[in-house]
């Protein structure tokens, strides 16, 4: 198969790495929801804790969705797709980085008061 | 880019990014290693241990009178310091604060039990045998009471729709007034009562926080705003009142309601607790412990060992013994006797979950909820808590008034 790619597709990749972020956090609770019993503390617990850890550490969680698609797209020979969903892999993990270290940095600095 | 380069690019922010956790933990724990906590070798061997009794559930120290009758909390309200002599003093309500007068009348904040036919919250008063002397309904949330020396009780309650008051019952059973304070606090703050009987009170006004002054007779005297929600307030041998701030402030104000200083200890610490010791030292449990002049400067702070390995912190309420020795429990079940000029005097470790909780008995005797120690000193007579001018003894004690002393009495 010919690889192709464009502007065009490159930004269709891009696009579908961003609409395809939620699912890491439906993909999580999936497993939680497989493997508690309904209606207990352990299931709620881990249900808001993987809410509340998806957008602590979504540079990870997107690893659930983007390296698969990118490893599904690219032997069809979408290789825009495959570069569009790549760069926002790397721009998510790299600013997941940079939030964490500001993070760690800021509490440090008692501007967010959690240090003691 | 090469779409090669750009898997690689990605595959390494990835895992990078996977990594940054721990990378940023293991840089803060290198960081706290270096930092020096106050893990000397203490100056004295630790007194023998004894297991804290155990009733239907780990009774909790919670007042003592000045007969030396120690009180605990557990299912049912129970007293004795005998460690295989407690008997069960009030069997019917479960007990949330408590109070003893001079006399030994034992005042109760408490609540209907589970499954009673009544749903009621009550402010009763007992004889030191135990025998009810009076019972009045209360509103559902309430503060450990304050007692005067005349037997008059101060509290600020609320009921569930709102609006805090403060309420003076007098020895009788009687009220005597109530002031609206307007607030809506549902653990409400303990008023404070001065040497000259003021009463000092947080309003429980989230929005406009502020501490009253008022006379036995109800009269309001001065209003001073507070930067936000307190959790104590103390009064010092001289009449200055301390008040306790959770956002790790300490602030004090004179008689009049002028404030003469601001301490911030750095850390949000939401039980920290405030002592003073007979010559004004506050001791302010706010993360560290920092012993505080008359003018609000820090004299010395004590770091448990156990801070920057395990963001370990003091969140309790000090107690300060007669020979001027600290005695405070750290949030991970450490407890310090620490020196006036801030030295470990000993300390020791517990593997006990329970919360932390101090109380010492006019004999020597130091109380938690894990373990009972005989110390050398017991409860300081001048000062915040002492048997005379009290408060907080463990959450409740014979009077709540500051600065009086056994000479003033």
């Amino acid at each position: 198969m010919k690889s192709t790619s464009s502007p065009l597709q490159i930004g269709m990749g891009v696009l579908l790495g961003i609409v395809l972020q939620p699912l890491s956090l439906l993909i999580v609770e999936g497993l939680i929801v497989a493997t508690t019993r309904a209606g207990t503390e352990q299931r709620g617990w881990g249900l808001m804790g993987a809410t509340l850890g998806y957008f602590a550490y979504f540079g990870m969680a997107q690893v659930l969705t983007i390296l698969p698609a990118a490893l599904l797209l690219l032997p069809t020979g979408k290789r825009g797709v495959v570069r569009g969903l790549l760069a926002v892999g790397t721009f998510l993990a790299l600013a997941n980085i940079v939030l964490l270290v500001f993070l760690y940095l800021a509490n440090h600095a008692g501007i967010l008061g959690f240090d003691r | 880019m090469r779409l090669r380069t750009l898997f690689a690019l990605y595959l390494i922010s990835t895992a990078a990014a996977i990594g940054s956790p721990f990378a940023i933990q293991k840089v803060e724990m290198a960081r706290r290693r270096m930092i020096p906590v106050n893990s000397e070798a203490p100056l004295e061997p630790a007194p023998a241990q004894l297991e804290a009794p155990r009733g239907e559930f780990r009774p909790i120290p919670a007042c003592q009178a000045p007969d030396g009758v120690e009180y605990y909390k557990d299912y049912h309200f129970s007293s004795g310091s005998d460690i295989n002599d407690r008997r069960t003093f009030v069997p019917d309500i479960n007990v949330q604060f408590c109070a003893v007068s001079k006399d030994g009348t034992v005042y109760l904040v408490g609540s209907s039990l589970v499954g009673a036919s009544d749903n009621q919250s009550w402010f009763r008063a007992y004889t030191r045998a135990g025998q009810l002397k009076w019972s009045m309904p209360r509103d559902e949330y309430c503060s450990p009471p304050a007692l005067s020396r005349d037997g008059t009780a101060y509290f600020i309650s609320m009921p569930r729709t709102g609006n805090t008051a403060l309420t003076s019952v007098d020895a009788a059973g009687q009220v005597r007034w109530t002031l609206a304070t307007g607030g809506f606090d549902w653990n409400p703050v303990p008023p404070a009562i001065g040497p000259d009987g003021t009463v000092y009170a947080y309003t429980g006004v989230r929005s406009a926080p502020e501490i009253i002054a008022v006379t036995a007779q109800g009269k309001k005297l001065w209003n001073t705003s507070v930067l936000a929600k307190v959790s104590q307030i103390v009064v010092s041998p001289d009449g200055t009142i301390v008040v306790n701030v959770p956002s790790g402030h300490a602030l004090a104000f004179d008689p009049q309601g002028h404030e003469l200083w601001r301490f911030y200890s750095g850390a949000r610490v939401i039980n920290g607790g405030i002592a003073v010791a007979a010559d004004g030292t506050v001791y302010f449990a706010a993360g560290f412990l920092f012993a505080l002049d008359k003018k609000g400067a820090t004299k010395w702070t004590y770091k448990s060992e156990r801070t920057y390995t395990t963001n370990d912190y003091f969140d309790g309420s000090p107690v300060v013994a007669d020979d001027g020795t600290i005695y405070v429990d750290s949030y991970y079940h450490l407890l310090y006797a620490v020196t006036p000029d801030g030295r470990k005097k000993w300390g020791v470790s517990s593997t006990s979950t329970s919360l932390p909780g101090l109380m010492l008995s006019n004999d020597g005797g130091l109380r938690t909820e894990w373990a009972w120690f005989a110390v050398s000193s017991g409860l300081a007579t001048h000062g915040w808590p002492s048997p005379n001018g009290d408060a907080g003894n463990r959450r409740c004690q014979e009077t709540n008034e500051g600065g009086a002393t056994k000479e003033a009495q």
